[in-house]
């Protein structure tokens, strides 16, 4: 899941901003000020940032030109949120991009797909049998393996009967081709979402899980499997 | 179009004899045919060789055929390469598994080895083209 820091001292434009983007299945966190937005990043490391300018403390500005002397944080991309851009003060700041206020949401998806994929929840998933080993704390008889009936950058559904539990959570372990090899993901699971196996029905049964925690090498492996998969249009 | 002598065929078994003797009759029938022996091996080795069939048994430890056959389905460059299943026996549940995960055939073992030959050239020639 694409995380993205929002940074802004007016509580109505992070409601706004957050209110754009909660259809991407991102994974969205706040700050009200330059300092804040420091510590948040270095905390859980937001894919894109999207920085107000004008606020109290150390400002947009000043935000930025931190994070970029960081080794650590220089890589993650800034988008300065505007009234009144000054491109030259940007530019120093060493901010990769930026976007006037007020914010449309078009223009919003725009500049933060340009730095990160961020997709509409839902027309994500890829259609991709994967053998998925569950490592199922409750049962006792250690791992059993199941196939998925797709996949997505934020879980997958799981053909397997019976299903477990809404909230359940599951270690779950698979593989993925890239040109290069085989690559392994290892990452937990929380059921989402359960299928009953019905003679009625036509719906596959098993569950939806949900990728808790997924990140690192591991999620961009999950990322880059299912951006390479996705149609054009998105 | 080519001759059947430049097919490729790679053979995927862990049991080294088994692995062997399908190699010896296939070969014996004028194929080109390469062997390994897991699952990792196979999927390194369809990339370098781009055979035009893989016959790949069930049973194998780490990565078994199932296994190995759902990341040859999900890899664009090896999506639509004829896979023939190999095991002692299938099961239905196990053949319909398989259609829903991509197996283009299933071979037992042991096989007579005239009724392999032939499998094996009807898949080479299959519905491609």
């Amino acid at each position: 899941m694409t995380r993205i820091l929002l940074v802004d001292d007016v509580d109505l434009f992070l409601e706004l901003e957050r209110t754009f983007l909660k259809r991407y299945g991102c994974d969205i966190a706040t700050a009200r000020s330059g300092e804040e937005a420091l510590a948040r990043v270095q905390e859980d490391r937001p894919d894109v940032i999207l920085l107000d300018v004008v606020m109290p403390g150390i400002g947009g500005y000043e935000a930025c030109r931190r994070l970029k002397d960081d080794p650590d944080t220089r890589d993650i991309p800034v988008i300065f949120v505007a009234g009144d851009p000054d491109l030259s003060r940007m530019a120093a700041a060493g901010g990769d991009d930026m976007i006037s206020k007020p914010v449309r949401r078009e223009a919003l998806l725009e500049v933060i797909r340009k730095h990160v994929a961020i997709v509409e929840r839902g027309a994500a998933r890829i259609p991709v049998h994967l053998r998925v080993r569950l490592d199922d704390d409750v049962d006792a008889d250690a791992t059993r393996s199941v196939f998925s009936k797709d996949l997505s950058q934020g879980g997958m559904f799981l053909k397997t009967t019976p299903a477990p539990p809404i909230g359940r959570r599951i270690g779950m372990r698979f593989r993925l081709p890239f040109p290069e090899g085989v690559e392994e993901v290892r990452v937990m699971g929380e059921v989402v979402r359960q299928v009953p196996e019905d003679p009625q029905s036509h719906l596959i049964p098993g569950v939806g899980v949900r990728f808790v925690g997924l990140q690192g090498a591991e999620r961009s492996r999950v990322l880059r499997f299912v951006r390479a998969r996705l149609p054009e249009t998105e | 179009m080519a001759g059947s002598e430049s097919h490729r065929v790679l053979v995927v078994d862990d049991d080294r004899d088994s692995a062997e003797l399908t190699a010896l009759v296939l070969g014996g029938a004028g194929l080109q045919v390469a062997k390994v022996h897991s699952g990792q091996e196979a999927l390194e080795a369809i990339h370098a060789l781009s055979p035009h069939l893989v016959l790949l048994d069930i049973n194998m430890d780490a990565m078994d055929g199932w296994e190995t056959l759902t990341l040859l389905r999900a890899d664009e460059s090896t999506r639509d390469l004829p896979v023939a299943m190999f095991s002692v026996r299938f099961d239905l549940r196990e053949k319909l598994q398989g259609i829903q995960l991509g197996a283009t055939d299933y071979i037992t073992k042991p096989f007579v080895n005239d009724d392999l030959i032939r499998r094996v050239h009807r898949l080479l020639e299959g519905p491609r083209g």
